[in-house]
């Protein structure tokens, strides 16, 4: 009996606890506190947080319940993030809610979503600098995109054991843009270029809208084949919104689809974030280069802005660059409030959000570069 | 293995560059395209006009304003109300007339001939 009671016991989270997973179990804390106290991201975080508990309870091995563990539930689940079918389905869910419309009244902004990839090719050399192996740093670089679904994508593809460091670290400084970006953008920006107005926005007819998937769809995948999975179904989704005549299809992608996947690749992140699998020197690394990225990609995109100035009879307003990182509507919304902030009449954010959604064209096919080199 | 060492090895120089030239070339040749857009929608819609320009004037051709009422009494006098549009199709047919499913479509948006409700037709005789 006294044996039996002993077994049971030596098999309960108590005895197994590491303090690797109390940590882990503090951060998830955070992440939840954030989410619905300070209401930061909170359709990521509470997944993700409460993904970062259910892969800190300790569990024997053997038994069928670990994330890692061959048959268990979690495994299963897994099983769509290194598949990559988690991030496509969620592409398809924001394609079908991305509207076009800005970026095809203003084409060339899109450059400025191409400036602002300049950072992950950068910190790629940074995290090859600091000893990383080629795949692990592309696995890093690509958190200069902010895009939670093709980072956790390019890494389950390069670097699967970086998948849980990666993803928060992504998913984070999407949620920190606030606090990251204004202070770049003031610092690289004058008060007059800030001032700077846009001109209005030509008109766009229902054909351009139906046609604009397909053409991107063809011009980008057959540039880099390997963006495929992210671009093809990133395009689908946008194809079923504007042709107008599968508007089930199209609903149900932005809704039920989208929902679904974002619940499972944040849990099954969250869960991946084991602590003896987390907390390592390399985490610490991926979070400083991560951030770096980040910030490189939001000065790069502001330095091409300027730099297109020099050339163009009609000027961009800077801080525009910053809004080419894809991070949708976050970083488009800081740009918009730091333009409103000098000057009260001057809105941006229907051209910070044709920069946005050129980004994350950007960093899809950024992402299928580095694989394309990498694999 | 660290530093300018490492990146070299790896060929991080050169996967920087080519991926930073790619992630470009494919944003500036979609930027290009979507401007060039509404330039294909404009030809594209001449070659339409064109078109329907020269079948409506094979169409006017064929049925001249002055031979309308000729034809209409052509018609009349072959064909028994109600009537199903096979059978004007038939006279069409038999007395050699061009185009003649264009001429019914006409004739149909016309209004020259109307709907009798049972799947029938009948002529408008105010129209004439």
């Amino acid at each position: 009996m006294d044996d039996l009671l002993m077994k049971f016991f030596s098999n309960t989270g108590y005895a197994l606890v590491d303090y690797r997973n109390l940590i882990m179990i503090f951060i998830a804390f955070i992440f939840i506190y954030l989410a619905i106290v300070k209401k930061c991201e909170p359709l990521l975080l509470v997944p993700i947080g409460f993904g970062i508990l259910l892969g800190n309870v300790p569990v024997f091995q053997g038994f069928g319940l670990g994330l890692y563990e061959d048959g268990s539930v979690l495994h299963f689940l897994y099983f769509g993030v290194t598949t990559g079918m988690y991030p496509s389905l969620v592409f398809l869910g924001l394609g079908a809610m991305t509207d076009f419309s800005s970026l095809l009244r203003k084409p060339v902004l899109m450059l400025l979503g191409a400036a602002a990839q300049v950072g992950i090719f950068f910190t790629l050399l940074g995290a090859l600098f600091f000893g990383f192996g080629p795949q692990e740093a592309a696995s890093i670089a690509i958190i200069g995109g902010a895009d939670g679904p093709t980072s956790i994508f390019l890494t389950a593809r390069l670097a699967p054991h970086l998948i849980g460091p990666v993803a928060i670290a992504a998913y984070s400084y999407m949620a920190l843009i606030p606090i990251i970006q204004p202070p770049i953008m003031k610092l690289l920006t004058t008060h007059k270029e800030r001032l700077i107005r846009m001109d209005g926005l030509r008109e766009v007819s229902k054909r351009g809208k139906i046609v604009f998937p397909i053409i991107a769809l063809l011009l980008c995948c057959f540039t880099a084949p390997a963006s495929l999975p992210l671009l093809g179904m990133f395009f689908l989704g946008n194809l079923l919104k504007e042709s107008t005549v599968t508007e089930r299809l199209a609903n149900t992608a932005r809704t039920s689809i989208i929902d679904i996947a974002t619940i499972l690749l944040g849990v099954i992140v969250g869960a991946s974030t084991q602590g003896d699998k987390f907390l390592t020197h390399k985490s610490l690394g991926i979070f400083i280069l991560g951030a770096t990225a980040f910030s490189i990609a939001t000065a790069s995109g502001i330095i091409f802005a300027k730099i297109m100035n020099l050339f163009m009879e009609q000027k961009i307003n800077p801080l525009l660059g910053a809004a080419g990182v894809s991070a949708v509507p976050g970083s488009a919304r800081e740009v918009h409030l730091l333009a409103i902030k000098e000057d009260n009449t001057n809105f941006l954010l229907m051209h910070a959000i044709a920069c946005n959604s050129s980004g994350v064209i950007g960093s899809a096919i950024s992402a299928g570069v580095l694989w394309t080199f990498l694999s | 293995m660290y530093g300018l060492e490492a990146i070299s090895n790896n060929n991080g120089w050169i996967i920087s560059g080519a991926g930073i030239l790619i992630v470009f070339a494919c944003l500036a040749s979609l930027s290009f395209a979507v401007s060039q857009i509404k330039v294909i929608f404009i030809l594209f819609d001449r070659s339409n006009r064109f078109y329907k320009k020269i079948k409506s004037r094979d169409s006017k051709k064929k049925i001249p304003e002055a031979g309308t009422a000729a034809f209409y009494e052509l018609l009349k006098s072959e064909l028994e109300e109600p009537f199903q549009l096979f059978e004007l199709l038939e006279i069409l047919d038999k007395n050699n007339f061009p185009h003649p499913y264009l001429t019914v479509n006409q004739l149909r948006y016309g209004k020259t001939i109307i709907p009798s409700g049972d799947g029938c037709f009948i002529f408008k005789r105010n129209e004439v």
